[in-house]
């Protein structure tokens, strides 16, 4: 009976689990977040094999342990999150896991993104009672296209230091890429006038960086305190806010929870733009720029521009 | 994922989980026939509302001083708890219930001026058993045993307020290492599965625990679904059919 079940466990485990190694890819990427997976991509070509551990409807901060998740890391040659502290809840027990040396913090394997831009929202203030605030700052860093660029140059340096007989590739790409991207960025800095000074109202501080780079207007976020539910006198000091002041729209990421805007909405009629936060798990090359055009159509279009 | 790999993955989690149902097992038929099942989920919430009480006035304190605040927050209860029963036995329920609640509500207004003891708390009540490290087993190990040794050994330890004691400080352990649903779950469902059988139920009991935990990795890990959800419909599946067996054989 032991030996039965013993045999049966085997079978059962095998026919589940065991995956064909893709064919020529050398690299294995890890990407806690669909964009850092996407751009992996772009720099790696066909010389990497990346892999999301996160979907573009998912909340980033909070994701469940799959079985998958730790066979995944373990063989993971390159570590690629967004880091402030966005993948605390899960990341670090993770690498706990079992996950091999050279993707621990330090090592060329391990490559956090906003270690390597400008991040915003960074503050000394340890107090709590400013709310769910990563003294780390604000890690949505893809949501600026600016960053990309220099995130494409680490991501190539990391690679050809990884994998050196293909240094080349990667240089070629990246170059590439952030040629292609600049042509990109100029051809956006039209759009990015007519948007600006846009008054918009956000969820959560997600969209920090994209109010930046567009320089709109955030009067103010539906949140009291980032990654707290609004309390009743926010709400009704937001309702205030928006009766004294003309906003144009109220910006949603697929993940926020519908309510506060919805009741926003029904009081004062200001439309609510869900725009998205990320490109999809598999996104292929051109998915990071499809992302941009999407989102500054519907804020074009939220603004009575189209 | 080759084999080898997969068990690697697999065998802390089949660890901690067959450790937890061992010893559930039977504290859950105690459980049961004392007709307190939310006494769990009340000394695991209480547990993690002083984990995020002492959090306001000290930030990230060490593993040590965590899980002494944990116990004695389960000490605590379990005199409480132990009181109540003697004193009001008949509206015990009612009573452990409503500590639940209260203090759940309290955490969650705790949390509102304090989110990352927030976080504190949401992992301590969820737990994810397919991240547990074997240090983290060992370190809960001798706890585990000894219960489980004293409570074959030592028949007054299911008793008075030796059974509160040993009760909550193992289930703020295995909250940690399993999350609040399993414990739940691995408690209470093994013990309705051999409610019906008259008489001694451990045995069984243990069977249908540990064989719902075993099977519920396994189809975890065959299918790369979450653990703990896993395991709580498995060891549902196990305890209806337990009890249908049990039942079909009573008939004939």
């Amino acid at each position: 009976m032991n030996k039965t079940l013993v045999s049966l466990t085997t079978v059962v485990l095998a026919a589940g689990l065991i995956a064909p190694p893709p064919a020529h890819a050398e690299i294995r990427v890890f990407a806690c977040e669909p964009e850092w997976a996407a751009l992996a991509r772009e720099i790696g070509g066909d010389k990497i094999d990346a892999f999301s551990a996160t979907h573009a409807g998912q909340d980033p901060h909070h994701i469940r342990a799959k079985p998958s998740l730790i066979a995944k890391i373990r063989r993971t040659d390159l570590l690629f999150c967004s880091g402030a502290g966005l993948e605390v809840g899960w990341l670090p027990l993770l690498l706990q896991r079992g996950a091999p040396a050279r993707i621990q913090p330090g090592k060329p394997g391990y490559l956090m993104a906003t270690d390597h831009i400008e991040v915003l929202e960074q503050t000394t203030v340890t107090d709590r009672s400013f709310g769910d605030v990563h003294p780390e700052g604000n890690p949505h860093a893809h949501l600026d296209p600016r960053n990309l660029p220099l995130l494409a140059t680490v991501l190539q340096q990391r690679l050809a230091t990884l994998d050196k007989i293909n240094a080349e590739y990667y240089r070629d790409r990246a170059a590439n890429f952030t040629a292609a991207w600049g042509r990109r960025l100029a051809a956006w800095e039209v759009r990015r006038s007519a948007l600006k000074g846009m008054p918009v109202i956000v969820h959560h501080r997600t969209w920090s960086y994209m109010v930046r780079w567009l320089g709109l207007r955030e009067i103010a976020s539906l949140e009291s305190k980032p990654g707290i539910p609004p309390t009743p006198s926010h709400l009704s000091a937001l309702l205030q806010t928006v009766r004294t002041q003309p906003v144009k729209a109220i910006l949603l990421t697929p993940y926020d929870p519908t309510g506060p805007a919805d009741w926003l909405h029904g009081k004062t009629g200001i439309p609510i733009v869900t725009l998205p936060y990320t490109v999809s798990r598999d996104a292929g090359p051109g998915a990071l720029a499809r992302l941009f055009e999407n989102m500054l159509s519907q804020l074009e279009r939220a603004h009575g521009i189209r | 994922m080759g084999f080898g790999e997969t068990v690697e993955i697999a065998a802390p989690a089949l660890a901690a989980g067959i450790m937890v149902a061992l010893i559930h097992a039977p504290m859950g038929i105690e459980v049961l026939r004392r007709g307190i099942v939310f006494i769990d989920l009340a000394v695991a919430q209480i547990a993690g509302l002083c984990v995020v009480l002492v959090n306001l006035w000290q930030p990230e304190p060490g593993w040590l001083q965590t899980q002494g605040i944990a116990a004695s927050a389960a000490i605590a209860a379990a005199i409480f708890f132990r009181w109540v029963e003697r004193k009001f036995p008949r509206e015990q329920e009612a009573i452990i219930g409503s500590c639940f609640i209260l203090a759940a509500s309290l955490a969650l207004l705790a949390l509102a001026g304090h989110p990352q003891g927030g976080e504190e708390i949401q992992h301590i009540l969820s737990g994810q058993i397919l991240f547990v490290s074997w240090a983290t087993i060992l370190s809960f190990l001798p706890l585990f045993a000894t219960a489980f040794g004293l409570w074959f050994m030592v028949p007054g330890i299911r008793t008075g307020l030796p059974f509160f004691l040993t009760f909550a400080l193992v289930v703020t352990a295995s909250v940690q290492l399993v999350g609040v649903y399993v414990v739940f779950a691995s408690l209470i469902l093994p013990a309705l599965a051999v409610n019906a059988i008259a008489g001694r139920k451990e045995g069984a009991a243990i069977l249908c625990g540990a064989g719902a935990t075993f099977a519920g990795i396994v189809f975890s890990v065959a299918t790369d679904q979450p653990a703990g959800p896993v395991l709580v419909f498995t060891l549902a599946v196990a305890a209806i059919v337990f009890r249908a067996t049990l039942a079909i054989r009573k008939i004939r």
